[in-house]
């Protein structure tokens, strides 16, 4: 490829044919993900009537707002090259560690404070572990997921916590404009994690760090502050959303955010993050996220059994990225 | 102009089982180009990299424009004005050309980036350089080698460093980017930069150097402005402390019955029609530009790119390599240019790397024999004078020609009847290159064949039975060792095809 640039001249991206174009834009993650939602929600509103109802709706960002509040800081981490296992424990942890303190009869403010601090703390060791014992991310961080789950566990004994006061519920139920507050964090995190990934060098820098970590580094991009930082803020917006669970479910359970860190990585490789970093953005992550929650939807709505959907996620997981590895190896073999 | 730039004190860094530099003093002239040169492993790139803040030193003090400088991070030394490109690549494969050129500085505006400055400058950059034909919105990994380390190089341009310093920046480039590389140097000693130059490449060195210094063993051997009577022999007296047969002419073996038929070879646009045919005790050079397909034909020839069209013979018999492992089962061995990413198991040892090709061999009764992986390796890294500290060095831990001649070892030792080689030489000093020749031409005349890839017309010239030329993927000559001149094979990649006479 890089012979026929040489020989004719300065290529300049607009001058493509249209046919082309089009071809290069399918081989964007988001725009086939996006055209492929488009798709399943279309069967799905012919399928059943119940698809296009404005409850239905309600029920589906509602659902999805904890994984997708979570998947954006998990995304931007993913392509510096750093997964992160540990925010559905995190969750549970954090939101264990708040909903406690409210029935210690701690202030609200006060009780959502420790929480989202022991989320930041307790986020940034998995970057300290990296950073300092030398683990890899995955090793790093399949550690605390399990001791965190662990600790939040113990501190449940088992069980779980509820009455809490009403100020504090309303923080997860209260509703503006008929939409529910859940659905407003989701969106505000969502273009939050776009603007910054796009815009602030601290976190742009997430595509050097992923790319080639060695030459960041000699670029003098401190990596080791970046993974801190990162898995940091993983942490406090998984408390955050642990925090909101409780609120709006109105009990703390210790079975909360169960499995969401592997939906969440499901949900990022398929919105054409690499797990081996550079790669990725949070639109993919978003529309990975929305495709999984469809799917989970699409099983309640047609009664199938719900078994169903780890089946179907885990096949388009492999489709999808089987076809992208296949696209690629196709170009640069041609 | 005659401050001292850089002042290097007693400069010493140890690694287990190595003194990589051991008390090495010295100065560099503000505005001079300082040339480097030692044999591989002399510790030159060591030197840099303490120089870069990527490495610290162990003993000994740098000062920089007359004032002591302590870097503990790139980042130190980058804000200090030092720029560097340095050996291996170490660019972002995944990211694009513009983002290549500012990295770790990206432009912004009111704190938000501002891409459209970021293409603009990029833009202008390369156009500055004359690279025009770059795209500044291409991935990186879809530019050839060369061209990404003209990129590497041309993001030290906006940084505007005093002191500009390059490792080995031509083991990459084609002849065109290496013009363009001095044209470059020659625009910043004008604007007054220092400028630091590593080559193994003499002829370079004795076009830009003002001055030069000779490292051997991580000892200082001598420091001397550049004039005219310093000849290529008296370098390389200096780095190799004895004379080297440097016009290496290692002669011919007996050449055998046919080997290998290649017919009307195609792989999509790459490799158009290639015919020929290849010799027992025959080594086969394949002169040509970047570009020319001279190596997408060994990677068809080696399963790793789609044939097209046409077949392949060996032993008189059609074969069908479809990949790599085919290719390997009709012993075949493909030695690739990008050491780093296709060849090298850098994190493993030197003793594993070069048993990895030919694992089977070891074997015997069912189980491995670890002492025959050890003698052998032992057996090259003597062959080969392979600089390292014992078997169980990390291969990831030698210098840059170290690692090419074990990434050689490893082929060699599975022992194949045709070996298929890029670049055989690169970063390989003066010495060690002769001793390369030496060995492939052994390896032929126990009735195997070489296919050899090069960009250094000397080197074909010395060690090659005949040359085939390739421009745009096709043929376009075939020369006999007596025919061979540097003008004609010049004329013939540029694709002029010679009626034969
Ligand atoms: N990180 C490391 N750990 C152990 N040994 C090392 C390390 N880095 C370099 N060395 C050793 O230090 C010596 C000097 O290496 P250096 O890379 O400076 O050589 P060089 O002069 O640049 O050679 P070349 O021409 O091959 O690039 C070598 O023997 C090498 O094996
Ligand atoms: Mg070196």
């Amino acid at each position: 490829m890089s012979v026929v640039k040489q020989k004719t001249g300065k290529v300049s991206p607009k001058n493509g044919q249209l046919s082309e174009k089009i071809g290069m834009l399918l081989q964007k993650r988001e725009i086939s993900l996006a055209i492929l939602l488009v798709l399943f929600a279309l069967c799905l509103s012919i399928a059943t009537p119940n698809f296009l109802q404005v409850a239905n709706f309600r029920v589906l960002l509602q659902g999805m707002a904890t994984d997708m509040m979570i998947a954006i800081p998990m995304c931007i981490s993913l392509i510096a090259g750093n997964i992160d296992f540990s925010g559905g424990s995190a969750l549970c942890l954090n939101g264990a560690i708040c909903a406690l303190m409210l029935n210690q009869g701690l202030p609200v403010p006060l009780a959502i404070l420790i929480g989202l601090t022991s989320g930041f703390l307790l986020g940034g060791l998995n970057g300290v572990i990296i950073n300092k014992l030398g683990l890899t991310p995955l090793v790093a961080t399949m550690g605390t997921w399990m001791a965190y789950r662990g600790a939040a566990l113990v501190m449940l004994g088992g069980g779980t916590l509820s009455s809490f006061p009403e100020s504090f519920l309303v923080l997860g139920r209260a509703t503006i404009l008929g939409i529910p507050v859940t659905i407003i964090y989701m969106l505000v995190i969502v273009v939050v994690g776009i603007l910054v990934l796009k815009y602030s060098n601290f976190f742009h820098n997430a595509y050097y760090i992923g790319s080639n970590k060695a030459s960041a580094k000699l670029a003098g991009i401190n990596v080791e502050r970046f993974t801190v930082i990162t898995y940091a803020i993983t942490g406090t917006i998984a408390a955050f959303a642990g925090i909101i669970l409780s609120a709006r479910l109105g009990s703390c359970s210790q079975n909360a955010g169960e499995s969401l860190e592997f939906r969440n990585v499901v949900a990022l490789l398929v919105g054409g993050v690499s797990m081996d970093g550079g790669v990725g953005s949070v639109l993919g992550a978003m529309l990975g996220v929305v495709l999984m929650q469809m799917v989970g939807n699409a099983i309640t709505l047609l009664y199938l059994n719900a078994s169903y959907t780890k089946v179907i996620n885990g096949c388009i997981l492999i489709l999808a990225v089987g076809l992208d590895v296949m696209l690629k190896k196709k170009k640069a073999k041609a | 102009m005659e401050n001292t730039a850089i002042k290097l004190k007693s400069i010493t860094k140890v690694f287990p089982g190595v003194r990589a530099l051991n008390q090495v003093s010295f100065e560099i002239k503000e505005g001079d180009v300082h040339c480097i040169i030692g044999e591989n492993g002399a510790g030159k790139s060591t030197m840099i990299k303490i120089l870069a803040g990527v490495q610290g030193c162990d003993e000994g003090q740098v000062e920089l424009f007359g004032t002591p400088v302590h870097f503990k991070s790139p980042e130190d030394a980058k804000k200090a004005g030092i720029g560097v490109v340095y050996q291996e690549l170490s660019n972002f494969m995944h990211l694009d050309v513009a983002s290549n050129l500012f990295a770790g500085a990206v432009p912004t505006k009111r704190g938000r980036i501002d891409y459209k400055a970021l293409y603009q400058s990029a833009r202008e950059i390369l156009d500055a350089c004359g690279l025009d034909y770059i795209n500044e919105r291409a991935d990186m990994n879809t530019l050839s080698l060369g061209s990404q380390q003209m990129v590497e190089i041309a993001a030290l341009m906006h940084e505007n460093a005093r002191v500009v310093i390059l490792d080995e920046p031509t083991s990459a480039l084609t002849q065109v980017e290496v013009e363009k590389l001095f044209e470059l140097i020659h625009d910043m000693k004008k604007k007054g930069v220092t400028i630091i130059y590593i080559s193994h490449r003499l002829d370079e060195v004795v076009e830009l150097a003002d001055a030069l210094t000779v490292l051997k063993d991580g000892e200082h051997v001598a420091t001397m402005p550049m004039t005219k009577e310093i000849t290529k022999d008296d370098m390389i007296r200096y780095m190799v402390g004895r004379d080297v047969a440097y016009e290496y002419g290692v002669g011919t073996s007996e050449i055998g019955e046919v080997l290998m038929e290649v017919e009307h070879l195609s792989s999509g646009k790459a490799v158009s029609d290639i015919s020929f045919e290849l010799h027992k005790g025959e080594i086969l050079g394949i002169a040509g530009l970047e570009g020319s397909g001279r190596t997408e034909l060994l990677e068809t020839l080696f399963g790793w790119r789609e044939t097209t069209g046409g077949s392949v013979k060996l032993h008189g018999r059609e074969v069908s390599i479809r990949n790599p492992y085919d290719a390997k089962k009709n012993r075949l061995a493909y030695i690739t240019k990008e050491r780093k990413i296709l060849g090298l198991f850098l994190n493993l040892d030197i003793r594993q790397n070069i048993a990895a090709a030919s694992t089977e061999r070891y074997v015997q009764g069912g189980t491995v024999r670890y002492g025959k992986i050890a003698e052998n390796a032992k057996k090259y890294i003597a062959a080969m004078s392979i600089k390292c500290s014992g078997l169980a060095q990390k291969v990831l831990n030698l210098s840059g020609g170290n690692q090419q001649k074990v990434l050689l070892s490893m082929w060699l030792s599975a022992d194949p009847d045709v070996v298929l080689i890029d670049e055989p030489t690169r970063g390989v000093d003066v010495g060690a290159k002769a001793e390369i020749h030496l060995l492939l031409r052994d390896v032929v005349s126990k009735g195997k064949a070489v296919i050899m890839v090069s960009s250094e017309m000397p080197e074909l010239m010395a060690s090659c039975d005949r040359v085939m030329v390739m421009y745009e993927g096709r043929c376009t000559g075939m020369l006999n060792n007596k025919e061979l001149r540097e003008e004609r094979l010049m004329t013939m990649a540029s694709g002029y095809t010679e009626s034969p006479q």
